[in-house]
């Protein structure tokens, strides 16, 4: 149980001044090694060090980071600290950096208390309040079942579970039953490959950013032209937004995107689409702007009161189902004449808001929609460790995958090559449920002919 | 006074449980239905194969008969897997049918303390919850302390060959009518089963050439480390593919199969389909591979390994007139399925014992089991087990981690099964140490204290393990030249691509050669560096497990102080008060979270104490 390395977010997740991210385990000083840019030629305990944090190349933050040798520590291993800012992406960022590494990964709810009592460095009575934290834990930090994964998600991992049943079925059948099968290692390669794409996307889909709460996103959206920079700026001036510019810290980042508490408000462009227009381009430019919000949890859709509406809007707009979503009706300063009156006929629930954003008109009503949705949005820590633990399945299923490729190309033993397939199959179940050594004979004897 | 054991049947499971109560020192009878099948094999003509050749290594450790018959009759020898790591490879040999019974006759007469007798059993007599005695059909009563049955397919065994259908064991051998009676009676419940043995073709009528040889190993393996005498390869088998039309026929005629006709309620095993099961199945393809195995050197039988069918005759006589070099052949038996009750062997316990009757135990093909080893090997633990009760002594239970035969009881009595039984390696979480060349390392020990081997059985066991161990160590002392560096061959053993021929190739000082080292010592040596980091991860797990069942409740604990245990758990743990971890957790109603709880706790205090 000591053997792995854990780590967690130590202040509550949300958005604050600063985020403390802390790790116990054998694997400390690697981690140190690997993620802080000029380590010191000697670690000081118990000093802080300001230093940049890095994944392989890329700047996660600049923050201070402190070096606790066991015993002399919480738990009594050997503990760091990294205090960075208090941005729920960036704590993502960092924590995923940490559980990459291996034998590390995210630490149970009390599991560094739960550490610290059996070192000795806790006694009964402070257990007993741990042990609440160990028992509610239990039950609903582990529900990686297919169901706390958002749809997509779920999806790919019952392709991959699928997938990889049917690659342990043919080891096993080349061990069982040597003589009736001509395998080709080249097909399997194949599929393994197929395998890692699959968990590739997984890990790289944003999808899994959705569960955190911290990727919730909504989107600002609209015509060109309306004001959207506008309004985005405006909010952006707002001192409670909170800029996520950092450099390179993944792929998914966009220019246009702010926090609010941990929410993140986008600005996506929609311009000039007709969807009656017989141009097929404009049809399609309605459809990719419709596909681009397909992961939207909310959407503010801005409009020009002052020009009339050009007919595609409210059809756009009731197509919208993924979340709530609220209509702008931006430069409502400007004099309007009878235009405005077509903006007057929206649907009874559809929320709309008068907006000018030139005379800051609406814009208390704006902020006041966000408040709302990042409440209802809120993130728990049950959402963040799910996210992160199925992650990490997944990083450590990848591994696997690799030790298995590189085998089968190097002549490894089938029976080798299965048991990392066993392993493979234990991190399965962890993620979608329970995978026995009868699904995979079940795989075998359905797609494979037996002899004798 | 001698414990009285009388074993029902005398097939596989029969033979090894008959013999094993008799060497510890029972009186047992056997009891058969036809003394001239002792030992009979209903189906394929060999013995072994992957994780069944396993199954007689363990047999062998155990000191059962079934791998000395099999070296006896041997007529070809195979190791499968050849190519494959140590703990894939298994031993199977194709065997003489009339030899293997003759040598099985032969040794039960030999046998001290055992009787053999013909007759049915109708009934079995108990006492309350004790069996006393059981009586035939002919009126006899015979007592008895503990009762085994392995009536194997025996059981309301119903015969079908195409539309016809009659009431028997095994081919032209009666059925068993009040066996299954008999236990319904004693409340247990039974399951029907199926399976199927293809045709028979006579050796004169086949064209030979126009099948692909095997030949046996060369020096063959043997598979009992009892057997002194040198084998011989005496017969070579030979391969074929079914053509297209063979298709064709079995789908035109599909509905005259007594399986897709539904005329067969019984549920037949998955990886011993039919001919028909196999095309109605995997229809992409359209060819499938049997064999031609001679039933003995001088036997005039082929048994067609992969042609089981239910298909009538004719049907059968037309598929062989379209196979190439079968097309004259002569065909002396016909394939049949056959239907017969199982028992749910959830009923038993892990000695094999029915649960809530004392001394009547299951073992072999009528726990749901299939295969020839598969019932020894259970034939040979209920043997035992019966004994051991009688005598008030712990009963022998062979763990997952120890062996197959762990395997196999643990996935019949616990989970039970829906279909017949076999054994494949993947069932075993610890493939990489249940290997055939390390058998008697595993269970030699067990078996000598239990008084199943010999004083010198036993030390010529222990002198073979200290050979392998005085080479594994010279393993790792020897240095070699590998592509110009210096490495160890424990190491270099590791890799792929190296094996014990590459690794004598770079031996320049002969240190590979001092010792005397079979086959099987070879195994045992490669297996033990390719395997080192997966098993030292698997025994680190095994014994953190032992440690943490052994762990000492402490007979005072106030479970209230431990940490994580609900109001109910700590309830419970009190009234139930388990003296070790293990029985807390064999315990009903306890959570794995509370098992949890409880084994931090336990851990907690270890600590302390240290």
């Amino acid at each position: 149980m000591n053997e792995e390395t854990i780590a967690a977010l130590a202040t509550p997740p949300g958005q604050s001044g600063v985020a403390v991210v802390r790790i116990s385990g054998e694997r400390t000083q690697a981690i140190l090694k690997h993620l802080v840019r000029q380590v010191p030629r000697k670690w000081q305990a118990r000093r802080f060090y300001y230093r940049e944090l890095v994944d392989i190349n890329e700047l996660i933050d600049k923050g201070l980071v402190v070096f606790f040798p066991g015993p002399a520590s919480y738990t009594g291993e050997d503990m760091a600290e990294f205090h960075v800012h208090g941005n729920p992406f960036l704590v993502q960022t960092l924590l995923t950096a940490i559980i990459r590494e291996e034998r590390v990964r995210m630490a149970r709810p009390g599991e560094f208390s739960f550490r610290a009592y059996m070192n000795g460095k806790m006694d009964l009575m402070s257990a007993e309040a741990l042990s609440q934290l160990i028992s509610a834990g239990s039950d609903t930090a582990y529900r990686l079942s297919l169901n706390a994964m958002s749809g997509g998600v779920a999806q790919l991992a019952g392709d991959l579970r699928s997938a990889l049943l049917d690659l342990s079925a043919w080891v096993e059948t080349s061990i069982e039953f040597a003589e009736d099968q001509h395998l080709e290692i080249e097909s399997q390669l194949g599929f393994l490959e197929t395998a890692q794409k699959k968990i590739e996307l997984l890990l790289g889909k944003s999808a899994f950013y959705d569960r955190l709460g911290q990727g919730v996103r909504i989107i600002i959206a609209g015509p060109a032209n309306v004001g959207k920079s506008s309004l985005f700026n405006a909010l952006l001036g707002d001192d409670r937004a909170i800029v996520s510019e950092y450099p390179g810290t993944t792929r998914d980042i966009l220019k246009e995107r702010f926090y609010l508490h941990h929410v993140a408000v986008e600005l996506l462009d929609t311009a000039g689409i007709n969807p009656h227009s017989s141009d097929q381009i404009e049809r399609e430019g309605v459809e990719r702007g419709l596909a681009a919000l397909k992961d939207a949890s909310a959407l503010l859709f801005v409009v020009d009161v002052s020009q009339k509406p050009q007919g595609w809007e409210f059809d756009f707009l009731s197509r919208f189902q993924s979340g709530p979503k609220v209509l702008l009706l931006n430069k409502s300063d400007l004099n309007v004449g009878d235009d405005s009156h077509s903006w007057k006929q929206i649907p009874q629930e559809l929320q709309g808001i008068s907006l000018s954003v030139k005379s800051g008109q609406g814009l208390q009503e704006v902020r006041a929609v966000l408040e709302k949705w990042s409440q209802q949005f809120k993130p728990s820590t049950e959402d963040l460790m799910i996210s992160l633990r199925q992650r990490e399945l997944l990083e450590l299923i990848s591994q696997g995958l690799k030790r298995i490729s590189d085998g089968l190309k190097n002549g490894e033993m089938m029976e080798l090559i299965a048991e990392e397939y066993r392993s493979i199959n234990d991190h399965l179940s962890a993620l979608t449920g329970a995978v026995t050594s009868d699904d995979v004979l079940q795989r075998i004897f359905s797609s494979f002919c037996i002899g004798k | 006074m001698k414990e009285k054991i009388i074993v029902v049947g005398a097939g596989h499971a029969g033979i090894e449980a008959a013999c094993a109560a008799s060497r510890l020192g029972a009186e047992v009878m056997l009891i058969t239905l036809q003394l001239e099948s002792i030992g009979q094999m209903s189906c394929n003509p060999s013995i072994g194969g992957i994780a069944k050749g396993h199954l007689v290594r363990e047999i062998d450790a155990f000191g059962g008969v079934m791998p000395l018959a099999a070296d006896a009759t041997g007529i070809h020898f195979l190791t499968l897997n050849r190519s494959k790591g140590p703990a894939v490879r298994a031993g199977r040999c194709q065997n003489d049918k009339g030899d293997y019974r003759n040598f099985m006759f032969r040794y039960l007469e030999k046998q001290k303390n055992l009787t053999l007798y013909q007759g049915m059993v109708s009934d079995i007599v108990c006492q309350g919850q004790k069996i006393t005695a059981i009586k035939t059909e002919n009126g006899e009563t015979f007592n008895a302390d503990a009762v085994i049955l392995c009536g194997g397919t025996f059981m309301g065994g119903v015969i079908h060959v195409g539309a016809s259908h009659y009431s028997a064991g095994r081919a032209n051998e009666i059925a068993d009518t009040c066996l299954s009676k008999v236990l319904q009676n004693l409340g247990v419940s039974l399951k029907r089963f199926k399976t199927g043995t293809p045709m028979r073709l006579h050796r004169g009528s086949i064209d030979w050439s126009q099948f692909i040889p095997q030949p046996g190993d060369e020096p063959p393996q043997p598979f009992s480390q009892r057997t002194r005498r040198v084998l011989k390869n005496r017969i070579i088998c030979h391969m074929g593919r079914t053509p297209e039309s063979l298709r064709q026929i079995v789908l035109d005629h599909l509905d005259l199969s007594a399986l897709y006709s539904g005329r067969i309620d019984g549920i037949g095993p998955r990886y011993c389909p039919s001919i028909e099961d196999k095309f109605v199945k995997f229809t992409s393809r359209t060819s499938h591979h049997f064999y031609l195995e001679p039933e003995g050197v001088k036997c005039a039988e082929v048994y067609v390994n992969g042609l089981s069918t239910s298909l009538p005759v004719w049907v059968q006589r037309k598929m062989l007139s379209v196979i190439t070099g079968l097309e004259n052949a002569v065909m002396m038996r016909p394939a049949y399925a056959i239907e017969y009750d199982a028992i749910d062997a959830r009923q038993l316990d892990h000695s094999l014992r029915l649960k809530g009757i004392n001394g009547l135990y299951c073992a072999g093909q009528l726990n749901g089991s299939s295969g020839y080893e598969e019932a020894a090997a259970q034939g040979l633990l209920a043997g035992v087990n019966a004994v051991l009760a009688l005598r008030g002594e712990e009963p022998l239970i062979v763990k997952r981690h120890q062996g197959y035969m762990g395997v196999m009881v643990d996935d019949l009595v616990r989970q039970g099964v829906d279909e017949p039984y076999r054994l494949f390696t993947s069932r075993a979480e610890y493939r990489l140490s249940l290997r055939e060349d390390n058998a008697h390392e595993r269970l030699s020990e067990m078996a000598y204290s239990l008084g199943l081997l010999t004083a010198s059985e036993y030390k010529e066991i222990d002198v073979r393990l200290r050979r392998r161990q005085r080479m594994l160590v010279a393993l790792g002392k020897m240095r070699v030249d590998w592509q110009g560096n210096w490495v160890h061959a424990a190491q270099l053993l590791r890799r792929p691509e190296v094996n014990w021929q590459v690794l004598k190739g770079l031996d320049g000082e002969g240190i590979l050669c001092e010792e005397q080292l079979d086959e099987s010592d070879i195994a045992y040596l490669e297996a033990n560096c390719k395997y080192e980091g997966y098993i030292r991860i698997q025994n680190q797990r095994l014994e953190q497990m032992n440690h943490l069942l052994r762990t000492q409740i402490p007979k005072d604990l106030d479970y209230k102080i431990v940490p994580g245990l609900s109001v109910e758990m700590v309830h419970r743990l009190t009234i139930h008060k388990p003296e070790t971890f293990a029985q807390a957790s064999n315990m009903a109603g306890v959570t794995p979270a509370a098992l949890n709880a409880l084994r931090a706790f336990l851990q907690r205090l270890d600590r302390l104490k240290k």
